[in-house]
């Protein structure tokens, strides 16, 4: 494992995420930088999926007063 | 600090805790497939104990073996435990362990949430579980929860209402880390339609749970407002309609469905052309059957309430939209079979469980095509003839998927060989036994057996036997799945990294059984 990469994300401790986080420098080493690209990309993702689930949660609730 | 240095203080780093903490605190993709599947093998054998007591039950007319409140919760609870305890997180737990190691990735996306997503689980089927034992019993209403049944519950209406959101939490923080990890965490090279179609069908599959888990548990918020804070959605009595309920249940239940047999599509897809020794027949179109599959899960649910008295307009609707369903299904069928089609075949367990997924999964979709036509449903419904259709979807489908599955991908995950004698035995026992369990069901069903009764007439009394007897060798049965799996952990011939001489994708490049940590250098794919 190459030392610059496994410093390049310090603020990630938890040896998955630490580990998750250096194979992401690797494959997207050009971007470099603390916050690879893809951790953003994951993290936005997750929570778009997220805000579309409570969506659906609240839709169907919802028409459950329009049709009645 | 020299490199050795560094990549021995890496090791350490990322060894297992022992004990207990690692199950608890573990954010391993492949530790908690394992939690996954040990907790769908208990559950298959709580539901299973279920099902034993609804055919002892059933074993002859006037048995009163259990009380008919006792036989009702059983047969809500055996379905509530297969279904959310048993079938699901055990796809669950295999797309953890595989998926991963089929895209060449080191592990799930997000890890600590996966960890998250398991460890709910155990204490939502104990909150459910407990209902047995409160005042007023488990739930009774069938799996279905209709309404107002559902809302006369005890005291255990509530805490059945928590365990399924908390499934539902579960379910769709799975289906979100999945997403993810598909879509970013893929190798090099790995292009979307280079995916082994596993990936795909759980790529689908996640989507549907992440479109559906929430409306479950809108509906099951609405019971809960009905009950407790003055509501009526489902009250006539306050301008509300338990019909609504139907609605809103299959519209989730309908996509549950293919959630509970998309991924097994996946699986078949794996296993067939690796004892076949060919590629998957019309890879794009496999693809695109599971996408027309999902989209249509979403526009059929009115095939399960006909008798309701909707427009005609709408079960015409609701009748073709389900006929269409058999299109796709078709095409991944006819797929399976040209891919076996002049290939130098083996038949391994894992092989027997897959063409018997094939033959039996299609003798339950021809059943399905009977329930969807209007004028022959409103004979078969809440008959069991019913339960004959979904039980060749669920068990001699899912479940078999799953049993195939188990058998392929354990010499990887143990690094042993199972006993290919124990394993095709249970096989067999399991596959008649199965059909002399769930074939007369058919019978028993257009002779007009409903289904959810405690006792009947005497006319029925030969095939209930039969059932019976079918169920009671099917459920022994499965302990030698159980003996299989234990024993292959414990020893075995040494699996080679590729177990299968006809296997092909990147898990296969892996030793057996898999390293802790996997692809922590990404693979290149050509």
């Amino acid at each position: 494992m190459d030392p610059a990469l496994t410093g390049a994300v310090p603020q990630l401790l938890h040896p998955a995420r630490d580990r998750l986080s250096r194979c992401a420098n690797e494959v997207h080493e050009e971007n470099g930088g603390d916050e690879p690209r893809r951790a953003r990309r994951i993290r936005r993702l997750a929570v778009g999926l997220a805000a579309f689930s409570l969506l659906m949660y609240f839709m169907y609730y919802l028409a459950g007063y329009l049709v009645r | 600090m020299s490199s050795e240095a560094l990549a021995h203080d890496h090791a350490a780093e990322h060894a297992p805790p022992r004990g207990l903490m690692r199950w608890i605190t573990t954010t391993n993709h492949k530790d908690i497939g394992t939690m996954y599947l040990v907790l769908s093998l208990i559950m298959f054998f709580v539901g299973g104990a279920m099902a034993m007591v609804i055919r002892a039950q059933l074993f002859r007319p006037d048995m009163q073996l259990v009380t008919p409140l006792f036989f009702n919760q059983m047969a809500t609870m055996h379905g509530l435990i297969m279904i959310f305890g048993a079938v699901m997180p055990a796809f669950v737990g295999l797309a953890n362990w595989m998926i991963p190691m089929m895209i060449g990735a080191p592990d799930m996306a997000l890890p600590r949430l996966n960890n998250w997503s398991f460890w709910i689980l155990p204490f939502a089927f104990t909150l459910l579980l407990i209902t047995l034992f409160l005042p007023g019993g488990g739930p009774q209403g069938g799996w279905t929860m209709y309404v107002p049944f559902n809302l006369q519950l005890g005291y255990g209406f509530p805490f059945m209402i928590f365990a399924i959101h908390l499934m539902g939490i579960s379910s769709v923080m799975g289906a979100i880390n999945i997403i993810a990890t598909i879509l970013n965490m893929r190798a090099p090279g790995m292009t979307l339609m280079k995916m082994p179609l596993f990936v795909w069908a759980w790529l689908i599959t996640a989507y549907l749970l992440i479109a559906v888990m929430p409306v479950l548990a809108g509906g099951v918020t609405m019971q809960l407002l009905d009950r407790y804070f003055g509501t009526h959605f489902f009250s006539v009595a306050g301008g509300g309609s338990p019909i609504l309920w139907e609605h809103v249940f299959w519209f989730f239940g309908h996509p549950e469905v293919y959630i509970m047999i998309l991924p097994a599509f996946g699986i078949i897809s794996e296993i067939i052309p690796t004892f076949s020794r060919k590629p998957i027949f019309g890879y794009r179109s496999m693809v695109y059957a599971l996408a027309s599959i999902a989209f249509l899960s979403f526009i059929v649910w009115g095939h399960h309430m006909f008798v309701v008295g909707m427009p005609v307009a709408a079960d015409l609707f609701f009748m073709f939209s389900t006929m269409l369903i058999a299109v796709p299904t078709g095409i991944k069928i006819f797929n399976w079979v040209a891919t076996m089609w002049k290939g130098s075949l083996t038949f391994e367990t894992p092989m027997l469980f897959a063409v018997a997924f094939i033959v039996l999964f299609t003798i339950g979709g021809f059943s399905g095509v009977m329930l969807a036509l209007v004028p022959a449903d409103f004979q078969y419904n809440n008959s069991y003839f019913v339960v004959a259709h979904f039980h060749y979807v669920l068990v001699t489908g899912a479940v078999f998927a799953i049993m195939a599955a188990v058998y392929y991908w354990l010499p990887k995950w143990t690094g042993h060989m199972y006993n290919e004698f124990w394993g095709k035995t249970h096989f067999w026992l399991s596959a008649i036994a199965a059909n002399v369990l769930y074939f007369p069901m058919h019978f028993l069903g257009l002779a007009g057996m409903p289904r959810r009764i405690p006792d009947y007439p005497l006319q029925f009394a030969n095939l209930n036997m039969v059932v019976s007897i079918g169920g009671f060798v099917f459920g022994l049965s499965q302990l030698i799945f159980v003996a299989v799996i234990f024993s292959c952990v414990r020893a075995g011939k040494k699996a080679e990294a590729r177990a299968w001489e006809g296997a092909r994708g990147l898990e296969w490049t892996l030793p057996s059984p898999a390293p802790y940590h996997s692809f922590s250098t990404p693979p290149e794919i050509a």
